[in-house]
């Protein structure tokens, strides 16, 4: 599904150059469910935000779906990012003046989606999420572990065919993100490929297999 | 010192926050202080007068209507002096066109008759000599002058001995025995001054309105006392002088409004300038407020972090307020130096005519009250507005803060709101300005053009006022200028010739009283009036006036002969609604005396001064029935007009070698001179509307560029979420079109009270003149737009990524 060849990003500081990520070489299968570690600085978010186009700027090859990222334009790039991922933040990011179902239906408003279908999505995934009697409320109305529950649904709720997280229970307790993790793995089990930044091992029990990076090369 | 130096360092690290903050308080205060002492010069301390504010004049009215300050009779006067007890002393006033000749070339300048208490009364400074004595008031013992320092040093280089030398004034001897400090002079634009020669006739003249009263107001009595008692006395002249007083009323009138005109006006003109300069000042402080609460609301981690320290709220607070006090002072110093930068540049640009009606202009300096009251606005919008939201931010919580990215990604909604509202704010007033400048320029423009299809620009002026002495009789007076007509026709060139009494748009003009033959005679108070232009017969041609009935005046109404004249279409109209008036005979009222006189044409009517909205009735005499010693002459050539100018000059000289003249200008060269005031405060709107537009730029560009920042993050979640540029332009757009929308839409409804209000005050402003102005909105709009657009663009510019982790 997604296929990274000889992927290089690097930083230029007058004649040297300061490699985020080197040579890496990655293939990664539709349902699955991958962790990225390493320890801090070793690339592991650079390398989130590659796969799902948020940075544009690197060098080799990309392929998703067996189409090549690598010679789309930003436009292109958007068009596919927009049909095949949802991503959640490790800070949530959410908009603190839109109610939590707003939070959810934002995606789809940029989606040419009109508003009566709109409405029907985000009642099915508050549902599908437990969140209906949450659906009016400020996101600073709700604890971290909620809040990142609305950032999985919102990520979700334009059905994507994966699922990027960049340290999903970083800002969590034990038991919210314990919860946060068996959320995952049931999206991983009803077919979505879920790749996840992570620190931790527990989480990474999660998945089904574990890209380690350090200094910008993977490890295994 | 040690906090001073960390905050100048954080405050360069900013350079272009700091020069936005710092061209804020240097346009707003320059420009402010600027005005306000041109304010000083012409309204507020117009005159180095002791006691000024104590000081009055009277202002006369009949039935209402406005006659001036010039139109109170001798009798009147002296009853006004033996019963009035709310003043100290009353003085009397008459102008007097004064020619000197001897120790240098003739020269008309203007002069004053008063009365022998007249400088006591108004508190003049003397340099040299005396004023006048008891007594000096009588004829007979009159001849005695007080000249001005500036006719001293021009035309006797400043000579000590000064007092006890005669000077010719029109051809009599006259010993000087007082010089006037140039800027203690009332009139201020006055050259020499004299006693009223006396008679015992002249105290009887009950109905010669043509003197100014002054009067020095008792300690502790208020305008209105004065003239609750000054409407008793006058109900009780009124009683006993019915035909001659019925409906005239008199207001008391501090001095120093009518110090710069003999109307209300420049008063007017002066406080709308000083409004206008406000409301820039207010841009100012708003632009400040707003810089200062972007710096501090952007440094909330730095705060927690101090906080995370153990600093507590004060350190921090006294950290922002140093970097204001900082910003701010520096800010005012600038402004300073700008407001006496500005007053420079205003100085340069009145034109040396205007000069001598405005006593102070020369000495204008800058207000450092003006300075210090703007400067401690400025400063507290800034430091107030830095320091509460430094509070404010204190009190956040540290952790949440410091947490990566903070949990939520959009700014406080209470504090976008008040950004929002004070760039609304400024928008609305800059817009405001915009449209006032705008209307102030139309105005200036319509009057100045108001005789373009006259071509104005061909035509040689000049005026003469011949002396009562030389010429004292009717003949005398036809034989100049029957004379001077002549040579003038004869000149080579020459196309029009027209000798009138007073010229169009020279802000000078008299009325003449008439009443209808044949009707009931109405009281003084009911007579009709018109404009009363004393005309040779090419006037109408030279000034392309059409005839609508009857004929032009002609040579052959010559002295001696039955007595025409011709009236405009708007007397035509309203004495002789139903029928011809030409045939019908007025009687005018010339002073003590009546004169008949037969209508033989009526003619279009056209504008004669530009601060009226429209032409007055208006009555034309042949000059060969009625010579005047006011001699102005018009000369249209198809050739060089400066040539002309000089030449007809020339053929002056060549009837009487003694005879000065004044204002030897084309004629659109006296139109633009009469109207360099209102011209100057077109300019000076203008001046404050382009500021206002510029500080109202900044605001919005420097709050846009704040907001775009402070959800950077934002944007970069809603590109995560699959958002295109053109959603996150619809977004910072829809912000930016509610702060700048409500701004405009404000600032139209000023616009439009605004244009209601000039088009009541201004020539050729018309309140449908706001629909074409209110098209700068758009500018602001634009301006807006842009503003949001080019920050916009930069952080659409990042990667989400790189925008997600922004701080």
């Amino acid at each position: 599904m997604i296929e990274l060849r000889n992927l290089e990003k690097f930083y230029q500081h007058g004649p040297s150059k300061s490699f985020v990520l080197r040579r890496v070489n990655v293939e990664i299968k539709e349902g699955e469910f991958v962790s990225i570690m390493g320890p801090s600085g070793a690339g592991k978010s650079t390398l989130l935000y590659v796969i799902g186009m948020h940075d544009g700027d690197w060098t080799g090859e990309y392929y998703l779906m067996g189409q090549p990222v690598h010679k789309m334009n930003r436009k292109e790039r958007n068009e596919l990012y927009k049909q095949n991922f949802g991503f959640v933040f490790q800070s949530y990011h959410l908009l603190d003046n839109l109610t939590v179902a707003e939070n959810i239906e934002m995606p789809l408003t940029y989606r040419n989606i009109k508003k009566q279908e709109r409405e029907a999505i985000v009642a099915d995934t508050l549902d599908r999420f437990q969140m209906v009697g949450k659906k009016d409320l400020f996101p600073n109305q709700l604890s971290g572990g909620q809040q990142q529950l609305v950032g999985i649904a919102r990520a979700m709720v334009a059905s994507p065919k994966v699922i990027l997280a960049d340290e999903p229970t970083g800002n969590l307790h034990t038991s919210q993100g314990k919860e946060i993790m068996e959320m995952f793995k049931k999206l991983n089990e009803a077919g979505t490929t879920i790749i996840q930044v992570s620190h931790s091992d527990l989480n990474a029990t999660y998945g089904n297999r574990v890209i380690e990076i350090r200094d910008g090369w993977i490890e295994k | 010192m040690q906090e001073i130096l960390f905050a100048a360092r954080r405050l360069l690290k900013h350079p272009l926050q700091l020069a936005a903050g710092l061209l804020a308080f240097f346009l707003g205060i320059g420009l402010n202080t600027a005005i306000y002492s041109i304010g000083d010069a012409i309204v507020f301390k117009p005159l180095e007068l002791v006691g000024l504010q104590r000081l009055a004049i009277f202002e006369v009215f009949s039935r209402g209507q406005q006659l001036g300050i010039f139109d109170t009779s001798p009798a009147d006067f002296l009853e006004y002096q033996s019963r009035l007890k709310s003043f100290e002393s009353l003085g009397l006033e008459q102008h007097w066109d004064v020619t000197i000749t001897r120790d240098g070339d003739p020269e008309y300048v203007s002069g004053a008759r008063v009365t022998a208490n007249w400088f006591e009364l108004i508190g003049s400074q003397l340099l040299v000599g005396r004023g006048f004595r008891q007594g000096e008031d009588q004829s007979g013992n009159h001849r005695v002058a007080v000249i001005s320092h500036g006719l001293w040093s021009r035309r006797f280089a400043s000579e000590p001995g000064i007092v006890g030398r005669t000077i010719r004034l029109n051809r009599e001897e006259y010993e000087i025995v007082g010089v006037v400090k140039q800027t203690s002079r009332f009139p201020g634009f006055m050259e020499v001054f004299s006693p009223i020669p006396r008679t015992p006739v002249w105290g009887q003249m009950r109905s010669d309105f043509d003197y100014s009263v002054v009067g020095r107001l008792k300690p502790g009595i208020t305008h209105a006392q004065a003239e609750a008692e000054l409407t008793a006395v006058q109900a009780s002249i009124i009683s006993r002088y019915k035909a001659t007083h019925e409906g005239r009323s008199v207001q008391v009138v501090a001095l120093n409004e009518r110090v710069a005109g003999t109307n209300e006006m420049a008063g007017k003109y002066v406080r709308m300038l000083l409004v206008a300069a406000g409301f820039a000042l207010l841009i100012a402080c708003a632009n400040v407020a707003n810089l200062q609460l972007a710096r501090v609301t952007g440094r909330t981690r730095e705060f927690a972090i101090m906080r995370a320290v153990g600093a507590g709220r004060w350190p921090i607070a006294r950290q922002v307020l140093i970097e204001s006090l900082l910003l701010s002072l520096g800010g005012a110093l600038l402004g300073c130096l700008g407001s006496i930068w500005c007053l420079d540049l205003i100085k340069g640009l009145l034109p040396t005519e205007l000069w001598q009606f405005i006593p102070m202009w020369p000495y204008m300096s800058v207000d450092f009250h003006a300075v210090l009251t703007a400067s401690l606005l400025a400063v507290g919008a800034g430091v107030i507005s830095g320091v509460l939201a430094a509070w404010q931010s204190s009190r956040a919580d540290a952790q949440d803060a410091l947490r990566e990215g903070g949990r939520a990604v959009s700014a406080g909604s209470r504090r976008q709101w008040f950004r929002g509202a004070l760039v609304a704010f400024q928008m609305a007033l800059a817009i405001v300005l915009l449209i006032g400048a705008g209307l102030m320029v139309r105005g200036a423009n319509a009057s100045i053009g108001i005789f373009d299809s006259k071509h104005p620009e061909q035509v040689a002026t000049m005026q003469a006022v011949l002396p009562q002495l030389e010429y004292p009789n009717v003949e005398k007076r036809l034989d100049f200028s029957r004379r001077l007509e002549q040579g003038l026709k004869n000149l080579p060139g020459a196309s029009e010739v027209a000798l009138v009494n007073v010229i169009p748009m020279s802000d000078n003009g008299s009325s003449v009283s008439f009443a209808v033959e044949g009707r009931t005679m109405p009281q003084v108070a009911d007579r009709p009036r018109a404009l009363n232009l004393v005309v040779t017969p090419e006037y109408f041609s030279l000034m392309r006036i059409p005839l609508r009935q009857g004929r032009y005046l002609s040579a052959d109404d010559r002295n001696g002969r039955d007595l025409v004249c011709v009236v405009d279409e708007l007397l035509a109209k309203a004495q002789f609604p139903q029928g011809n008036p030409v045939g019908e005979r007025l009687t005018l009222m010339l002073g003590e005396t009546s004169k008949p006189c037969r209508i033989v044409g009526v003619v279009e009517a056209t504008m004669h001064d530009a601060w009226e909205r429209s032409p007055r009735p208006t009555l034309y005499r042949a000059f060969d029935q009625n010579p005047m010693l006011a001699v102005s002459l018009m000369v249209r050539t198809n050739g060089p007009v400066k040539a002309m100018v000089a030449a007809a000059r020339n053929a002056v000289l060549a009837v009487d070698p003694d005879q000065p003249v004044r204002q030897q200008f084309s004629y659109q060269e006296l139109i633009q001179t009469t109207l360099g005031g209102l011209r100057m405060i077109a300019l000076f709107m203008g001046g404050i509307g382009a500021v206002a537009v510029v500080l109202a730029c900044l605001g919005v560009y420097s709050v846009m560029s704040y907001v775009v920042a402070e959800r950077t993050s934002e944007i970069g979640m809603r590109l995560a979420m699959g958002a295109q540029p053109r959603d996150i332009f619809k977004l910072l757009g829809g912000q930016a079109l509610v702060m700048s929308g409500s701004g405009m839409l404000g600032g139209l409804i000023g616009g439009y009270l605004i244009a209601q209000l000039f088009s009541s005050m201004i020539f050729g402003v018309s309140s449908n003149d706001f629909w074409s102005l209110s098209s700068g909105a758009l500018l602001l709009g634009a301006v807006a737009a842009l503003a949001t657009y080019l920050p916009a663009r930069r952080a659409l510019g990042m990667d989400p990524s790189t925008a997600l982790r922004h701080d």
